[in-house]
């Protein structure tokens, strides 16, 4: 890339010209100056034999340096316009970032509240499930024990029919079976089904000319009560209550057939749902009882 | 001194009308100017060398600013970019810095 190495490289080739051999740096400095103006300049000289005209400036060339400055002028303008342009639209860029995350603000904003939100309702959502759980088995305990849920476990069977042969005086009564339900319900039964119809807080036996109807339900006799209760102890109590002295003298007196067991599973149907009926409600605040019937 | 108010001429009207210039157009304006202002300062060495002749100069500095366009013309056509206008401001650059120091020895003798 220096001289000296330039005319190295010429030496053991004289035919090829200096132009194509000298390095590219070397040859733009040195020919910065165009050619041109020397090869006229030598041409004139060797025609008209004078360098007068070297300094000579015609309307030509002040219409190029006019032009030079016309273009220089134009670029500046022209880059300063685009600066503006450019300035502009970054700005409005700026003030369209600025919204949009004032737009994420809000949005995270709102997705803070809803996360609140719902810890709010899940925790209410587990309040009221266990509430719930509550009330079913507040419900199915008062089912069992109101007769509106079948029940099953250990109890005892006794079974009572007409006395044989002694008339309409030997046939049981409604206050009959009564004295039995009592006695039971006294020794401690907690659900009682005879032939099969439950025994509810709202049922009674009814006598309906010679059978006797519960739940709406005729029964025949011989009538089967079931009983659920501790069956080691269920019948001698019974047997000790009033209604059960006052039951086992009936039966003896007019000769009916009574059979008592203790039966180890029994299995006592709930009451049909329509027996079911709203008689009397309370407000849950506890301030105005109202009655339905 | 006619060339300087020339000069001075051209500038000012360039301010007064504020041409627009065709967006198409836009690219090949700067180095436009970087091959005008070559040819500028080739003519001033030029004139202060004594060899300074009008058609020379005007051939020369339309030729810069027509090859210098083209170039840039190309090197977008060819996919290279700015990578080709580089090399044109390069060689430019260069010979405005020698053709400057030529006319610095020129004016203060040094």
């Amino acid at each position: 890339m220096t001289a000296p190495s330039a005319e190295h490289a010429v030496g053991p080739k004289r035919s090829v010209p200096t132009s194509v051999t000298m390095p590219l740096l070397t040859r733009i400095t040195q020919q910065s100056l165009d050619e041109d103006y020397l090869h006229v300049a030598e041409r004139r000289r060797t025609t008209s034999g004078g360098a007068a005209a070297g300094r000579r400036i015609t309307a030509v060339t002040v219409v190029a340096v006019v032009a030079f400055g016309l273009l220089v002028a134009v670029a500046a303008v022209q880059t300063s316009r685009n600066a503006t342009v450019r300035e502009e639209s970054r700005a409005v860029l700026i003030s369209r970032i600025d919204d949009q995350q004032k737009v994420v603000r809000d949005q995270h904003q709102q997705i803070a509240d809803l996360t609140d939100q719902n810890t709010k309702a899940e925790s209410t959502y587990t309040t009221m499930g266990r509430q719930l759980n509550q009330a079913t088995l507040r419900e199915q305990a008062l089912a069992e024990r109101t007769g509106f849920g079948p029940v099953s476990g250990p109890g005892v069977q006794i079974s009572v029919d007409d006395a044989p042969n002694s008339g309409r005086s030997g046939l049981v009564q409604d206050d009959d079976l009564a004295q039995l339900l009592n006695g039971l319900w006294s020794a401690g039964a907690t659900a009682i089904s005879i032939n099969g119809q439950r025994v509810t807080t709202r049922s009674a036996p009814r006598n309906s000319g010679t059978v006797i109807r519960i739940n709406g339900v005729s029964l025949s006799a011989p009538y089967v009560v079931s009983a659920l209760g501790d069956n080691r102890t269920l019948l001698a109590k019974f047997a000790e209550t009033d209604s059960g002295r006052a039951f086992r003298l009936l039966t003896d007196t007019l000769a009916m057939p009574v059979t008592m067991d203790n039966v180890g599973h029994l299995q006592i149907p709930a009451a049909a749902a329509s027996l079911m009926e709203l008689r009397s409600a309370r407000s849950l605040t506890g301030k105005k009882p109202k009655e339905d019937n | 001194m006619i060339a300087a108010l020339g000069l001075v001429v051209g500038i000012v009207l360039g301010l007064i009308f504020r041409p627009e210039v065709p967006v198409g157009l836009e690219p090949y304006l700067p180095i436009a100017v970087v091959a005008a202002l070559d040819a500028v300062f080739g003519a001033l060495r030029a004139f202060l060398d004594g060899i300074f002749d009008d058609k020379v100069f005007v051939v020369s500095f339309v030729s810069n600013v027509v090859i210098a366009a083209g170039i840039v013309y190309l090197g977008d056509k060819l996919g290279v970019g700015g990578q080709l206008s580089t090399g044109v401001i390069v060689v430019l650059g260069i010979r405005i810095f020698s053709n400057v120091a030529a006319i610095r020895r020129h004016i203060f003798h040094a």
